[in-house]
């Protein structure tokens, strides 16, 4: 397989020629930003504190999908699921219900809604430019659920080149575990752009990521011992992520249309080994194991330009994920499957728009956006029924989201902004959010913002209709939920600072509040007076209060580049339950990220390393005591992430040879535990699969 | 350019679709008996023939007959009928077991061999064959001490309404459903009363010695309600007869309360879907009674919690049984178990305690295997880590093992041969060694806990003799 593909580069760069590429601008702390702006637009002139994580970043991590580069970053942490495969975020210790992650603007479909519950690892980072996150509730801009912070994915519309190929192979160790086909992890990619002419550019790509799973202590799949060894620690997965993207310009005007597909398949193994006997025959010993099998379509259509001295943008997008368990029984003695049956078991379509027209001028300094964002999302799921029976729950929510944004230049440094958005929830209440920011630019050197923010998050499918019973135990959803409510606020600072020789210095300082009211938790509301047993449901009972102070430092000098970051997380939530609740001290977390980047020019070598410290979590958890239902404290241990990269290019950068270390400090799991008290009841927490080294081999042709 | 770049897609497009799927081929399918020897214990007994996969065809088996001081229609007849010294069983597309029924006329006397043997001698489908060494079964008049037997203990579902009582030696297997009693009345020396914990029965001391006197339901007695405490109200778990939940019957009658009884719940009647049980049935009532002592025997007063009046029995003592059962609904003694010689060990429903947090709570379990300790019956657990099932010999027995505490609580293989979550699953790392009353040691290992249709109520465990 290698060699094939190794024969093609070279077949192809014989076919091309050799032809200069033209050298990479230089990358420059100026960033150009897109979310939540009137127009693209310096990220010093943003309103709002915009971080981005840039192509550069993603090339000096090897990073493939969205899990493999969040976890450098501050304030959020990737939680896999060993049971389920997924991947999911949490910023602030909050989950991923919290926080919506969108590409180009329009939130992404996910398996239960729309921009949030994301499973990062679902998302190619292959033809994406940048990424871009605000942290705080940006409910005017993005609407529903943007609570903690917004993602937005922007990718590569155009090229400057006529026609551009690449293609990029990358293997890499998982822990300890590789081989050429059954262990590690394989990457393909292949990607061709075109500039067929003036006014239309296409390009196309597919991404295959094949991860063969991690086993650990795990004995895989044809193992028959009955001691809960059988299977995997890390679940194995396909994905293949073909796009195609289609621009057409014409002056002011862009039309622009892409599609993206995936197609992901998880193959669980259970650790149970089932037995079937037949006596005096051998018993038939299977393992009743499943494919997750994940199908999602993504289409954008976007028309963008200008009227007079006014830009619109008009997006319809039409999403569609079908999440899929394909159950079949594996015959360990035979290693051949048999009764495959499938199942849906989460669906999701959406029809979505949205639009906005700027810079309409009220006044001489006073500007204008209107907006609207108009979802309609045909939701599926099968929730927990009664009897452990699995019920299908098929429902339509609508919203349709008008929005205002005014900015207001005070003076040539001051500047003000402030937004309203309402929203009407045919299915719920009718919400609003708004929002207010404030820029000042005294000088050349220093910029201050501050900016409140008003969000909500909608109640999950779950929340709203699971219904479980069992013997001695109800647990219901509930349709009279109403959605949390947020607040945020934010103040930062910032400093730039170029030298004449060359130095250039970025400093911030920021500090944050994040306040949810309302919040869903699942409490006891009243016994069954029949049989004597609790019943429990949702019920906007708990509260959640956030402050952050964060630093980032970065210093760029010739071919140096750092960069360190230091955050403090104070937490204070009330986790009620209806018999009791939890202390709601401020339970504080301090995370610290660093990086270094070097181009040494001679022999065209890159080297780079990523670290980044997560400090001691504590949390509030649910424990019985002499018969009480009580919370203590629980501590997740610290552990750090620690990458190093080194990238060699060669023929004017056309081949590029890259190779690293990824998670060199060798976590896999972290401890988790009660700290106090008489009992020290502790558990591991997974969270990666020990040090894996990789190498990549990419090759682009353009001209 | 562009053929390169199409070829390279194809390539890789070929790569992320080629998932191959395995789908089983088709094996030859065997017929065989089950048990090779069975001591017939009932007039009529249904003999199974196995396939080892359902049949792809309908098809005809043919079993030769081989009596032993036996004559067909005077000592036994068969259903189908013999003719020509063979059986003709017709059976299905799909089938995966058929049987032959077959009618014991006349004992054996005392000290005479008399079995009649059958064996598989054709089969008239292709694809088919007959298993070597297991094409046989051996039905014995005389009742002949096992060696080795495999035994297939069917609860009657995943609703689990039979209780079955198990004879090694026998390998003879009674059952009875587990609703017909209420009472277990204690055969030795002590007075004490027993619960049916298979119904998740709950009995409250009451304060009075007034058995007329009106009294009302308590919903804290009962089983499985996850409260602290509620363990007071059920028989301990391991057996002993002092841990019974109604106190010692005393010679005094003043000191005989009358006892509140939560009769617990039915069977259920709607069944399970896949690996689950259905435990959880409709109230059987309350009652009250009080027990006396009438000599040797015991003098039972009960009645409804209203009643103001009650009803009164008499039960008495049999030292060849553990215990005599009665039943409150038909007022009458109900045979359940076989005499106290004549099982090893019983298979039903259990009424356990578990912990939460860090006390004891009642909790319900099915499947759950009962030792006859009270009989003297004894058993440890081994862990194949130590010696493999099949490398174990009477000389790794450990004599001392049967003397521990565990291994005289009636739970040493309760429900721990098995788990039950995340599924249902045999725990293939251990397994039982077992002294019966009358000294036979054999080792146990549980096989299977699902039927063929992957539902629970079956268990499947084989054993062997070691002395």
């Amino acid at each position: 397989m290698k060699k094939i593909i190794i024969f093609l580069i070279l077949s192809m760069s014989n076919v091309f020629g050799q032809k200069i590429r033209e050298k990479d601008s230089v990358e420059t702390i100026d960033d150009v930003v897109i979310t939540a702006q009137f127009e693209p637009q310096s990220i010093k002139k943003s309103l709002f504190n915009v971080r981005v994580i840039s192509r550069k970043d993603i090339e000096q991590q090897a990073a493939n999908n969205l899990a493999d580069i969040l976890n450098q970053y501050l304030n959020i942490q990737i939680l896999p699921n060993s049971g389920t495969g997924r991947a999911s975020v949490s910023m602030f210790g909050l989950d991923g219900g919290y926080f919506k992650i969108l590409v180009d603007n329009v939130p992404l479909v996910s398996d239960n809604g729309q921009g949030n519950n994301i499973d990062l690892t679902q998302i190619s980072l292959e033809d994406i430019e940048q990424i871009e996150i605000i942290e705080g509730s940006m409910g005017v801009t993005h609407g529903a659920n943007a609570v903690g912070g917004i993602l937005n994915i922007i990718t590569k519309k155009t090229s400057k080149k006529d026609g551009e190929v690449s293609l990029k192979i990358q293997e890499e160790t998982v822990g300890k575990e590789y081989a050429l086909f059954a262990q590690g992890r394989h990457i393909q990619v292949l990607k061709a752009s075109y500039n067929i002419s003036d006014n239309w550019f296409v390009s196309m790509g597919v991404n295959r990521n094949d991860f063969r799973g991690f086993l650990d202590e795990k004995k895989g799949k044809d193992y028959a011992e009955n001691d809960q060894l059988r299977g995997y620690m890390w679940l194995p997965r396909v994905q293949v992520m073909p796009n195609v993207l289609l621009n057409y310009s014409y002056k002011h005007l862009r039309v622009l249309y892409k599609a993206d597909y995936l197609s992901e398949k998880i193959t669980y193994t259970n650790s149970v080994v089932s037995i079937i006997t037949n006596p005096p025959f051998d018993s038939y010993i299977f393992g009743k194991d499943k494919y997750y099998l994940t199908e999602r379509l993504s289409q954008h259509l976007n028309a963008s330009g200008r009227i007079k001295d006014m830009n619109y943008t008009l997006s319809l997008s039409f999403q569609k994920q079908n999440r899929i368990i394909e159950n079949f029984e594996y015959n360990i003695r035979s290693q051949q499957s048999k009764n495959h049956w499938q199942e849906k078991t989460n669906g999701m379509q959406i029809w979505y728009s949205n639009g906005n027209l700027s810079n309409i001028k009220l006044a001489k300094n006073i500007g204008l956006q209107l907006g609207y964002e108009v979802s309609n999302n045909l939701g599926f799921a099968l929730v927990d029924g009664e009897n452990q029976m699995l019920v299908p729950i098929e429902k339509r929510l609508k919203s349709y989201e008008p929005y205002a944004v005014s900015e207001l230049k005070v003076s040539k440094k001051t500047s003000l902004r402030a937004g309203f958005r309402y929203s009407f929830q045919p299915n719920f209440t009718n919400q609003n959010a708004y929002s207010l920011a404030f820029r000042y630019l005294p000088n050349a050197q220093w910029e201050w913002r501050a900016a409140i923010g008003k969000s909500f998050r909608m109640p999950t499918f779950e929340e709203l209709y699971a219904k479980i019973k069992f013997s001695g135990h109800q647990f219901y959803g509930n349709e009279n939920l109403i959605p949390e409510k947020s607040y945020s606020s934010e103040l930062s600072l910032k400093r730039n600072v170029k030298t004449k020789a060359g130095l250039q210095l970025a400093q911030q300082l920021s500090a944050s509040y994040l306040d949810i009211k309302d919040r869903i938790d699942m409490a006891l509301v009243g016994v069954d007076a029949e049989n004597n047993s609790p019943i429990y449901q949702y019920i906007n009972i708990s509260t959640y209060k956030m402050y952050n102070l964060s630093t980032i430092h970065q210093i760029a000098f010739s071919a140096w580049e750092a960069k360190a970051g230091l955050t403090w997380v104070g937490i204070s939530r009330v986790i009620a339950n209806g018999e009791t609740f939890s202390d709601d001290r401020f339970l504080t977390n301090f995370q610290a990220n660093f990086s270094l980047s070097h181009e040494w020019a001679k022999p065209q070598l890159l080297f780079s390393t990523y670290f980044k410290y997560n400090g001691i979590q504590q949390q509030f958890v649910g424990s019985i005591e002499n018969g009480k239902n009580i919370f203590k404290l629980s501590e997740i241990q610290d552990y750090s992430f620690w990458d190093f990269t080194i990238r060699k290019q060669l023929l004017n950068k056309q081949l590029e040879f890259g190779m690293g270390v990824k998670n060199l400090l060798g976590i896999t799991t972290v401890q988790q535990g009660q700290s106090s008290g008489a009992h020290n009841d502790s558990s591991s927490l997974l969270l990666a699969y020990g040090r894996s080294y990789f190498f990549k081999i990419a090759y682009n042709f353009s001209r | 350019m562009k053929k390169n770049i199409f070829f390279s897609f194809a390539l890789l497009l070929a790569i992320a679709f080629s998932c191959k799927k395995n789908e089983e081929a088709q094996p030859m399918i065997a017929v065989a008996f089950v048990n090779q020897e069975l001591n017939l214990s009932e007039s009529i007994t249904q003999v199974n023939i196995v396939f080892s996969s359902a049949t792809r065809a309908a098809g005809t088996l043919t079993l030769s007959i081989e009596p032993t001081n036996a004559v067909y229609g005077t000592d036994f007849t068969t259903t189908p009928a013999i003719s020509n010294s063979t059986i003709s069983l017709p059976f299905e597309v799909n089938a995966t077991n058929l049987s032959f029924s077959f009618t014991k006329l006349l004992d054996a006397k005392e000290g005479e061999t008399k079995n009649v043997k059958f064996t598989i001698s054709s089969v008239s489908v292709e694809g088919m064959e007959i298993a070597a060494n297991v094409n046989y079964t051996k039905l014995n008049f005389n009742e002949v001490a096992l060696g080795s037997n495999t035994i297939v203990a069917e609860n009657g579902g995943n609703t689990f309404p039979d209780q079955l009582f198990i004879d090694f030696s026998s390998g003879l297997v009674s059952k009875n459903r587990r609703t017909t009693w209420d009472l277990a009345f204690y055969t030795g020396s002590a007075f004490r009363v027993a619960i049916n914990g298979s119904v998740k029965m709950a009995v409250k001391q009451l304060a009075t010695t007034n058995i007329d006197e009106v009294q009302s339901t308590d919903p804290n007695v009962a089983v499985g309600t996850y409260t602290i405490g509620d363990t007071l109200y059920v028989d301990r778990p391991e057996g002993n007869i002092t841990g019974t939940a109604i106190a010692e019957v005393s010679a005094t009658d003043a000191d005989n309360k009358v006892y509140l009884v939560n009769l617990g719940q039915d069977i259920a009647t709607t069944p399970a879907t896949g690996t689950g049980a259905a435990l959880t049935g409709a109230s059987r009532g309350w009652k009250k009674i009080r027990i006396l002592r009438n000599g040797d025997a015991y003098k039972l007063q009960y009645a409804d919690l209203e009643q103001t009046t009650h009803q009164e029995v008499t039960i008495s003592k049999d030292a060849s049984y553990n215990f005599t059962f009665f039943s409150l609904a038909t007022n009458a003694t109900v045979s359940v178990e076989p005499t106290k010689q004549k099982w090893d060990i019983s298979l039903s429903t259990f009424t356990n305690f578990t912990l939460y947090g860090t006390d004891n709570v009642t909790y319900f379990y099915p499947d759950f295997v009962v030792s006859n300790s009270k009989a003297g019956t004894r058993a440890y657990q081994v862990l194949t880590s130590e010696v493999a099932y099949d490398d174990f010999t009477f000389s790794n027995v450990v004599g001392a093992n049967f003397e521990t505490n565990t291994a005289k609580d009636q739970r040493t293989i309760g429900a721990n041969w098995r788990a039950t979550f995340p599924s249902p699953a045999i725990k293939t790392d251990r397994f039982y060694v077992l002294r019966d009353v009358a000294g036979n040691v054999y080792k146990v290992r549980f096989n299977g806990m699902l039927n063929s249709s992957s539902q629970r109520g079956t268990v499947t465990f084989e054993y062997k003799k070691l002395n």
